[in-house]
C-alpha cells in the first residue's frame, strides 16, 4: 500500500512539475509584439519604398505601434526610452525590381 | 509523518493544483518561443520578394522564376545573418497573357500566394481640346489589381496607383482598380507603371 502511495505521489509530482514548466515556457506573444509584427507585415505588403524614406517609416511606426525604437540598417531612432524591449525584424529587399536590402528592427516592450 | 488521511489529503491538494494549472494553460493560446512566432512577417516577406521578381520581369523580361529566386536567395541570406530562422520554401510562378488579360501568379508551398492581374478593354476615340485645337485620343479601360493571400490574413486586394512615366498618356482613376487611359492616336504604344514598378504596356492594337 505504501509503495502504491509513493508511486501515485511521484506521478502527481511529475505532472505538477511538467505543468508549471510548460506554463512558464509556453507564453503567448504580448499584444504589443503581435501588433508590431502585423504592422511590419502590412508595411511590407503595402510599400516597397517606405524604408528608403527613414523619417516617414519611423513616423508611421511611431503612430501605429507603441514601439520604443526603430532601427534601419543599424541606425537607431529612439521613440521612447524603455528598460526592456523585444526586437522584431523585417527585411526590405529592394524597390522597382532592383536589389537594395534594408534591415528594419522595431523594439517593443513585452 | 502524516497519517493515511493526511496523505490522501495532500494527494488531493496536489491533484487539485494540477487541474487548476492545466485549466489555466488551456485558456492561454500556446505559442512556444522556440518556433518563429512572426509568421505574418514571414508571409509578407515572401509576397514582397515575389512582387519584386514580377516587377523585374515586367521591366527586363527573362525568366520569371529566376528573378524571384534571386530575391528569395537574398532574403534567406540576410535572414541567416540576422539570426532569423525562416523555414525553407518552394514556389510555382506563371505569367500568362490571354487576349487583353495579363496575369502573374506565384504560389508558395505554404499557401502564400500573389496575383498581379490587369485587363485592358479598347474604347472609342475621343477628341480633347488642347492648345487651341483638338487632339484625338483612343480610350482604354484598364482594370488592375494585386491579390495577396496567406493563411495569416486570408486575402488582401490592393489597387495600386498607376501613372504614365513619359507623360504621353492621360491616366484617370475611376474606382476600385478601374482606370481610363487616353493614348493619342498615332502613338504605337504607351508604358504605364504602378507604384511598385510593375510595367504595363498598352499597344495601339492591344497588349
Amino acid at each position: 500500500m505504501r509503495i502504491l502511495e509513493a508511486v501515485l505521489i511521484s506521478i502527481v509530482l511529475l505532472l505538477f512539475v511538467y505543468s508549471t514548466t510548460t506554463l512558464t515556457i509556453r507564453t503567448p506573444l504580448s499584444g504589443h509584439e503581435t501588433t508590431a509584427s502585423r504592422v511590419l507585415a502590412w508595411l511590407l505588403l503595402k510599400s516597397d519604398s517606405i524604408v528608403y524614406d527613414e523619417s516617414k517609416l519611423v513616423l508611421t511606426i511611431a503612430n501605429i505601434t507603441s514601439a520604443s525604437y526603430v532601427e534601419i540598417n543599424g541606425k537607431r531612432y529612439y521613440i521612447e526610452r524603455s528598460t526592456y524591449t523585444y526586437p522584431i525584424r523585417a527585411i526590405w529587399l529592394g524597390v522597382n525590381g532592383t536589389l537594395s536590402p534594408r534591415r528594419v528592427e522595431i523594439g517593443v516592450e513585452p | 509523518m502524516l497519517n493515511r488521511r493526511g496523505q490522501f489529503l495532500l494527494l488531493g491538494v496536489l491533484i487539485l493544483a494540477i487541474c487548476l494549472l492545466t485549466a489555466l494553460a488551456t485558456m492561454r493560446t500556446p505559442s512556444p518561443r522556440v518556433v518563429v512566432p512572426h509568421s505574418w512577417i514571414y508571409s509578407a516577406e515572401l509576397v514582397h520578394a515575389a512582387r519584386l521578381g514580377i516587377v523585374r520581369h515586367t521591366r527586363v523580361g527573362g525568366n520569371l522564376t529566376e528573378h524571384i529566386e534571386l530575391f528569395l536567395r537574398e532574403l534567406y541570406r540576410i535572414a541567416e545573418e540576422e539570426g532569423l530562422d525562416l523555414p525553407p520554401t518552394s514556389f510555382n510562378a506563371s505569367a500568362t497573357t490571354d487576349d487583353l488579360i495579363s496575369s502573374y501568379r506565384v504560389i508558395f508551398n505554404n499557401s502564400v500566394e500573389i496575383i498581379v492581374q490587369w485587363r485592358l478593354k479598347m474604347g472609342k476615340i475621343v477628341l480633347i481640346g488642347k492648345g487651341g485645337g483638338a487632339v484625338a485620343y483612343r480610350v482604354w479601360l484598364l482594370e488592375y489589381y494585386h491579390v495577396y493571400r496567406a493563411p495569416q490574413w486570408g486575402e488582401v486586394r490592393i489597387y495600386p496607383i498607376i501613372w504614365n512615366p513619359d507623360g504621353i498618356a492621360e491616366v484617370l482613376s475611376l474606382s476600385n482598380g478601374n482606370w481610363t487611359i487616353l493614348i493619342p492616336l498615332g502613338v504605337d504604344r504607351a508604358i504605364l507603371e504602378d507604384e511598385y514598378g510593375v510595367r504595363i504596356e498598352v499597344k495601339s492594337d492591344g497588349v
